[in-house]
């Protein structure tokens, strides 16, 4: 028998409109995320991503539209009757309470029995790989510990839909890697449903099957991810997803352009000069109708001097056409 | 070598800073507070615990101590269960016209106590508004007037710390499933809890000294140790008010030590430049604290509206008199200079108390926030801190019957000083000046004035460019802390003033004390409207410092 999903699972936002003051900061948002997936909700600072969060969440009052999950209709329901968590930026532990006690706090709230509690904590607390840090206080933390931590509070219920508020941002970037793939694999192995805020492409990438882009209160584009980073709608939207240039009608990757052998480029421009970076040396070349952009010199071959003319070739793999469907 | 000098350096610096403070408050706090406990103690020139003992096992002195004890806690247990959802109200929610609201809050904690305790005289007293309550003469008259002070206390402090507290951690608790109350209990309560140990403390101690409203209030029968030393010292029962003192020191030092170990060091600084979350629209689940809210804002205005109403009658006639006896010299025996005499001594003597109260405060407050460099330097610095919060706890009348006893006698001699009772007055009011500029000094990132330095500026400059563009709000609110306190105080000052030349509380208190009336006005009418008087230009400088807007006025 095929299992078919209810088309009403999960998640879905209808026209959701929140505004301050009689300014929209999210205007007639749609979204559906299906059970069991992980979306992620893109957007620079200030496009109304968070508002998005907060308005699941239940913390911010809607101006119009509807959110419900699994069919049902959440207008009215206070955010502790929805049965979500919610995962702050900063995580946001309980100062006051030990790491153990913050991750039982739901738990609590549900009155498990005490001997239930304690295992179950130290199962999240292995999960997260903070074994042996129940009785911690959370000042004595690193960073990203702190948001294992809250990690752990936020699965501690099992909660039906989990919510990230940029869980990473606050963290240097090798531990955000580390920890994306860490929470990647921890949201697939509990199966958890989970709408992720963040200005980060690569933490979307690393962890969410879906994206949504988000650009003043509006969803500009919605879909699976390989789907939106091989078509983006519009050179905002390309940005966004870590496409810095634009070339004619295609999105350009900083790493794509190399300078050509001889003459046959897709492009022209004149250098500016070298320079080293982690990735190896780069020219930095003023591109005809582009702008300065990084170019791979081409191994082996003199190095062509300031205020030269070159022709640069631009990888097809690192490059995706404009102009791809909104939704 | 070199490193060696400029530790010396500093510490000579250090000292030099704290010189002037540390003379003053040596000259006229700590030698006339140890006169009267020497006096006391040591009537023969050696101690006699024996008559400590005595006094101590009086029948009276342990009703007072009891009085005091339990009037104090219940007073500051009413305080916090009124004062918190008042804070959550108008520093959370937003409430229209909260900034009014704010400062109207903060009117009774200014006002002169002797003004409080007539205006709930006027309130509970026969024919006052709430006089069919029968709470005149009452204990239950005397916890009102400590719980309608000192709630302005409580809504500061804890709402001025529940401004600054990230609602986003009681946003995941909600989000994993704690209804508001448990939210409330389990989050907010704990997170607020240095707030609400120090604001307890705080009031415990202002009401457990409280002086005028107790004096006017409850008269011979319910006395508290601080107006029991008053009337002791009256009677010139030293020993007793020695004794009294001395349980009133110890358990004030002890209270403040409490207070030190529970601020700590970071519940001291407010960072500078952080910007509190915006106060979130009103809720259904906001609506009982929105109501207690109106009713405490009501009560509060009770009393100062009773204050009103009989300032305006004479036997029951609604007259103007009370207020144009004001002007009239010899108008009634009580006095020896017409009241509005008395009022421009009151402003003249705020002026001085105002500017010596800001240079001993900005003196201390610099000296206590300088990052330490070494372990006793750091120790030093901690204990000049407790040590000039002192005057906040040490009776009053302790001082000033203290200050007549040693520097108004030769060798000092300073009782025609013009300057002495401004200077007292600066004292009472140098704890709340200078714990309104240390959070802020504090606050302040070292790194900037590293940063200054780092390009040229010299120490003095450094303290212009990084220090001063950041202190003077605080500053000025301090000056209006000073001269509100000054403006209303009592304790000290009814000792010091000279008859020729009182200062409008002791005015106040004078007519209080002497009920009669002859022709159109009543002393008590004219007490009464005094007091209006008083109030509207203590309010007047407080509604001005509220609008500097400064974040941890009266965060003690």
């Amino acid at each position: 028998m095929v299992e078919e999903k209810d088309p009403e699972g999960g998640l879905r936002l209808r026209g959701v409109t929140v505004a301050y003051d009689g300014v929209p900061a999210l205007a007639d948002a749609s979204l559906h995320l299906p059970a069991g997936e992980v979306l992620a909700v893109l957007g620079p600072s200030g496009s109304g991503k968070s508002t998005l969060l907060r308005a699941v969440a239940g913390l911010e009052p809607l101006t119009a539209g509807s959110v419900a999950f699994d069919g049902a209709d959440l207008a009215g329901v206070p955010p502790h009757r929805r049965g979500f968590a919610l995962m702050f930026q900063d995580g946001q532990l309980f100062g006051h309470l030990s790491v153990g006690r913050n991750v039982a706090y739901p738990l609590r709230l549900r009155r498990t029995p005490r001997a239930a509690t304690r295992a179950r904590v130290g199962e999240l607390l292995a999960l997260v790989g903070l074994d042996g840090y129940a009785d911690r206080a959370p000042g004595t933390l690193s960073g990203g510990e702190r948001q294992r931590v809250a990690l752990a509070r936020a699965l501690a219920c099992a909660p039906r839909l989990l919510l990230l508020d940029e869980p990473l941002s606050a963290l240097d970037r090798a531990l955000r890697e580390r920890l994306a793939g860490d929470l990647s694999g921890i949201l697939r192995t509990a199966g958890t449903t989970a709408l992720l805020v963040t200005h980060d492409v690569d933490e979307a990438y690393a962890v969410a099957d879906r994206v949504a882009l988000v650009r003043d209160g509006r969803v500009v584009q919605e879909g699976a991810v390989a789907d939106v980073d091989a078509a983006p709608r519009d050179a905002a939207v390309a940005r966004l997803l870590g496409y810095p240039h634009v070339v004619g009608d295609r999105a350009v990757r900083r790493t794509a352009f190399t300078l050509a052998a001889g003459a046959g480029g897709a492009c022209t421009g004149t250098v500016l000069h070298a320079r080293a970076t982690s990735a190896g040396r780069r020219l930095l070349v003023d591109l005809d109708g582009v702008g300065p952009v990084d170019v791979v010199p081409l191994p082996g071959t003199p190095e062509p001097e300031p205020g030269e003319r070159v022709e640069v070739h631009v990888d097809p793999t690192g490059t995706a056409p404009l102009g791809g469907p909104g939704r | 070598m070199a490193r060696g000098d400029a530790a010396l350096t500093r510490t000579l610096r250090l000292l030099a800073l704290a010189a002037l403070p540390l003379g003053v408050v040596a000259v006229f706090f700590v030698l006339p507070v140890g006169a009267m406990l020497v006096r006391g103690l040591a009537p023969d020139g050696h101690l006699d615990p024996g008559g400590l003992v005595e006094v101590l096992g009086r029948d009276r002195t342990g009703r007072v101590l009891w009085f005091t004890l339990w009037s104090a806690a219940l007073g500051t247990l009413l305080s916090l269960v009124l004062g918190l959802p008042v804070a959550y109200a108008l520093f959370r929610v937003a409430v229209p016209g909260a900034r009014v609201l704010r400062a109207l809050t903060l009117v009774p904690f200014v006002l002169p106590t002797v003004v409080v305790g007539a205006a709930f005289r006027a309130l509970l007293g026969e024919g006052g508004l709430l006089g069919f309550l029968g709470w005149d003469g009452t204990p239950a008259a005397i916890v009102a007037a400590l719980v309608f002070f000192n709630i302005s206390v409580v809504v500061r402090v804890v709402g001025g710390a529940w401004a600054g507290l990230d609602p986003r951690a009681e946003e995941a608790a909600a989000a994993l499933g704690a209804s508001p109350a448990r939210v409330l209990l389990t989050v907010t309560l704990p997170a607020l809890r240095p707030a609400l140990a120090s604001a307890a403390a705080v009031v415990f101690l202002f009401c457990s000294t409280a002086f005028g409203v107790v004096l006017t209030l409850g008269g011979l029968r319910y006395a508290t140790v601080e107006t029991e030393i008053y009337l002791l010292t009256r009677a010139f029962d030293l020993p007793a008010a020695a004794c009294l003192s001395l349980v009133q020191v110890v358990t004030v030092v002890a209270l403040l030590a409490v207070l030190g170990r529970l601020r700590g060091r970071a519940g001291d600084a407010v960072p500078v430049d952080r910007v509190p979350p915006r106060p979130r629209r009103a809720r259904r689940g906001d609506v009982p604290a929105l109501v207690v809210t109106g009713l405490v804002v009501l009560a509060t205005a009770l009393p100062i509206v009773g204050l009103a109403v009989a300032s305006l009658q004479v036997r029951g006639e609604w007259t103007l008199a009370n207020y144009r006896a004001l002007d009239e010299p010899g108008i009634t025996t009580a006095l020896d200079v017409p009241v509005l005499t008395a009022l421009r001594n009151s402003l003249q003597v705020a002026v001085d108390a105002t500017w010596m109260a800001l240079l001993l405060g900005l003196l201390v407050a610099l000296v206590v926030t300088r990052r330490a460099r070494s372990r006793p330097e750091r120790v030093a610095r901690g204990l000049l801190d407790g040590f000039f919060m002192l005057p906040l706890g040490v009776s009053a009348v302790v001082l000033g019957f203290g200050l007549l006893v040693t520097v108004a006698r030769p060798p000092l001699a300073l009782r025609d000083e013009p300057l002495l009772v401004p200077l007292v007055q600066a004292l009472v009011a140098l704890p709340l000046v200078v714990r309104t500029l240390v959070p802020v000094l504090a606050g302040i990132d070292d790194r900037q004035r590293q940063a200054a330095a780092s390009l040229g500026a010299s120490p003095a400059r450094t303290l212009l460019v990084v220090d001063l563009p950041v202190v003077w709000r605080p500053l000025l609110a301090a000056a209006g802390f000073a001269f509100a306190t000054s403006l209303g105080e009592f304790g000290a000052t009814s000792f010091l003033s000279r008859p020729d030349h009182p200062t409008l509380p002791v005015v106040i208190g004078r007519l209080l004390g002497s009920p009669g009336t002859t022709g159109a006005q009543s002393n008590p009418g004219m007490a009464m409207a005094a007091a209006v008087v008083l109030a509207a230009t203590v309010t007047a400088v407080v509604l001005v410092v509220e609008r500097l807007r400064v974040p941890s006025v009266g965060a003690v």
